[in-house]
C-alpha cells in the first residue's frame, strides 16, 4: 500500500509540475491499484486463516478433554477485535480506491465535476462532524479538524465548478494549512507529554507519533511552497525535484506510522489478550448524588490507539 | 486465570499499584544483574530466551514485593522500592517473615496438557516458527517498558493462534521484519532521491 502510494505519489507531483508531460492518467494511478489489490490479498490470507482456526477450534471442541472452554475466553474476543480490524481497513481501502477512481474519472474524462469527484471526502467529513456533534465520543479539536476539511473542500468546490474569483488561491488553501498545523501541534503536544511523563506511549505508538508528526510538517511545508507556485512564480527545476521528493516521503512516513500502530496492536493483543479492559472511573458529586464519570486515564487518539 | 501473580484481596492495592508503577528502568538494570547472580533453582534444565524473561519478570515482581516488606519494616515510604543490596537468596516467592504486607503471589500451575492441544501448539509452533521468532523479538522489546505481567503457556499459544487471523492483515501497509525497519525506510527514501536525481540530470541534458 504504502509503495504503490510513493510511487503514485511522485509520478502524479512530476506530471502536474511538467517535469514528466507525457504519461497516461491511469500509469500514475496503477501503482495505487495494484497496492489495492494487495490489500485485497491480505484479507484473503486473513479469512483463510480465520477458517483454519474455526476447524481446529470445532475438532478440538468434539473431544473428551477439550480445552475450549478455557481457551475460548482467550480467542474470541480476539477474533472479534481481529474482524472488526479486517472490516475497517476493508472499509477504508474501498473508500480510497473509489476517490481514486473518481480523480481518474475527472480528470482523464472529465465528465464528473469536483464535487461528485469528493463524494466519499463528503462522507468522511460529515459523518466526523455528526459524530463529533451527536455522539460527543470525539474530542472538540477532532471535531475543529473535521469541520476544517469541509470548509476546505466547500471553497474549493465554489472555485473550480461555479467559477467564484473573488475567493483566492491562498483563502482556499488556508484551512488546510491551519488544519495541518493544528494535527501537528497535537502530535508535537503527544510526544513532549511522553517526555515529560504525562502520557506513556509504547515503543511502537512512539514511533508511529514521530513519523506522523515529521509527515505533517513535511505537508505543511509542501503546501505553502505549492501554492506560491500556484500563485505568484512558477518553479525551477531544483525546486520540481525538491517537491516530488517530498511528496512521497510524506506518503512512507505516515505509512510507517500506519504500519507502526498495527504492529502495536499486534503486540497488545499478544501480551494482553483481546477482553475489554476496566480503566478505572472518578467519581464526581452532581444533583442526584455521586456519579461515576469516564476517567482521564487512558485517552483514545485517532491513528494512534490507546495512550496511558 | 493463568496469570502467574496475582494479589490477595486483603494487600492495600493502591500502594501496590503505585510501587508497580514507579518500580521502572533503573532498578531493572539492578535487577537484571541481581538475577543472573541468584537465579539458580530453576525447574527448567533449559532456559530459553523467553522462559528468561518471564521469570525475571516473575522474580522482579517477587522482589519489589520484598522491597514493600522491608521499606514498612524499616519505616520508609513503601512506595519508593530502596536501592540497597539486594537480599542474598530467594528462596520462596513471598516473604512470610512480613507482618505488615500481607500478599502472596501464586505461580501458573502448568496443567497436564491434552494430546490434542500439544499436538495444537507443535502445529502453530510449527506453522508460525518466523512469527514466532518476531514477536518475541518484539516481545522482549516491549516487556523492558511495560508493567509486570506473565503469561502463561497455555494462553500464549491460544493468542498467538488467534492471531494468526489478524496477521496478514498488519502487513497492510508494509511487509518488512522489524529488524529492517530503519533500512527500509532508508532504502526507500534513497530511492526516491535516486530517482529524483536521474530526473534532474535528465532534465539538465
Amino acid at each position: 500500500m504504502m509503495i504503490g502510494g510513493c510511487i503514485s505519489a511522485e509520478l502524479a507531483t512530476a506530471y502536474f509540475l511538467n517535469l514528466i508531460p507525457h504519461f497516461r492518467y491511469w500509469f500514475i494511478l496503477l501503482p495505487c491499484w495494484l497496492a489495492h489489490a494487495g490489500i485485497f490479498i491480505c484479507h484473503v490470507l486473513s479469512f483463510r486463516a480465520l477458517s483454519i482456526f474455526i476447524s481446529d477450534a470445532n475438532e478440538n471442541r468434539q473431544r473428551d478433554d477439550t480445552t475450549d472452554p478455557y481457551d475460548r475466553t482467550e480467542y474470541l474476543p480476539i477474533l472479534q477485535k481481529s474482524l472488526k480490524f479486517s472490516l475497517k481497513m476493508g472499509m477504508i481501502s474501498c473508500s480510497l480506491l473509489i476517490f481514486e477512481i473518481l480523480v481518474y474519472v475527472r480528470i482523464a474524462k472529465e465528465s464528473i465535476s469536483l464535487s461528485r469527484m469528493l463524494t466519499p471526502l463528503w462522507v468522511v467529513a460529515t459523518m466526523g462532524i455528526l459524530n463529533g456533534i451527536v455522539c460527543k465520543t470525539q474530542h472538540i479539536l477532532s471535531l475543529f479538524i473535521w469541520i476544517l476539511l469541509f470548509i476546505f473542500m466547500m471553497l474549493l468546490i465554489l472555485r473550480v465548478d461555479y467559477g467564484v474569483t473573488l475567493i483566492e488561491t491562498n483563502v482556499i488553501i488556508a484551512p488546510l494549512m491551519f488544519l495541518l498545523t493544528v494535527v501537528t501541534f497535537i502530535w508535537l503536544y503527544i510526544l513532549y507529554g511522553h517526555r515529560v511523563g504525562y502520557f506513556r506511549l509504547t515503543q511502537w505508538q512512539l514511533r508511529a507519533g514521530i513519523l506522523y508528526s515529521l509527515g505533517t510538517v513535511i505537508c505543511l511545508i509542501s503546501i505553502i511552497l505549492l501554492a506560491n507556485w500556484w500563485s505568484y512564480y512558477p518553479f525551477g527545476t531544483g525546486m520540481q525535484v525538491l517537491m516530488c521528493l517530498l511528496t512521497p516521503l510524506i506518503v512512507a512516513l505516515i505509512g510507517f506510522g500506519a504500519w507502526s500502530v498495527n504492529r502495536d496492536e499486534f503486540e497488545r493483543l499478544l501480551r494482553f489478550g483481546g477482553q475489554a479492559k476496566v480503566h478505572p472511573k472518578k467519581l464526581r458529586f452532581e444533583r442526584r448524588g455521586w456519579t461515576a464519570v469516564e476517567g482521564i486515564g487512558v485517552v483514545s487518539v485517532p491513528m494512534l490507539g490507546e495512550i496511558e | 486465570m493463568n496469570r502467574i501473580w496475582s494479589l490477595s484481596e486483603s494487600t492495600e492495592k493502591g500502594e501496590e499499584e503505585g510501587l508497580i508503577s514507579r518500580y521502572t528502568n533503573s532498578d531493572r538494570d539492578l535487577d537484571e544483574h541481581w538475577i543472573s547472580k541468584n537465579y539458580t533453582n530453576t525447574e527448567e534444565s533449559t532456559i530459553t530466551p523467553r522462559h528468561f524473561q518471564q521469570k525475571f519478570t516473575y522474580y522482579t515482581f517477587a522482589k519489589a514485593m520484598e522491597n514493600i516488606s522491608m521499606s514498612q519494616e524499616r519505616g520508609h515510604s513503601p512506595l519508593r522500592p530502596q536501592q540497597g543490596p539486594s537480599p542474598p537468596s530467594i528462596s520462596g516467592m513471598s516473604s512470610d517473615n512480613s507482618k505488615s504486607a500481607h500478599y502472596h503471589v501464586r505461580r501458573a500451575h502448568k496443567t497436564p496438557k491434552s494430546r490434542h492441544s500439544r499436538a495444537r501448539e507443535r502445529r502453530s509452533d510449527e506453522e508460525n516458527q518466523d512469527a514466532t521468532e518476531r514477536s518475541e523479538i518484539s516481545h522482549q522489546n516491549t516487556i523492558k517498558t511495560s508493567p509486570l505481567l506473565e503469561i502463561s503457556e497455555e494462553v500464549y499459544a491460544v493468542r498467538q493462534a488467534a492471531l494468526t487471523v489478524m496477521e496478514p492483515l498488519t502487513y497492510g501497509w508494509v511487509s518488512v521484519p522489524q529488524k529492517l525497519f530503519f533500512f527500509s525506510t532508508v532504502d526507500l527514501i534513497g530511492t526516491c532521491i535516486l530517482l529524483n536525481l536521474f530526473i534532474y540530470f535528465h532534465l539538465q541534458s
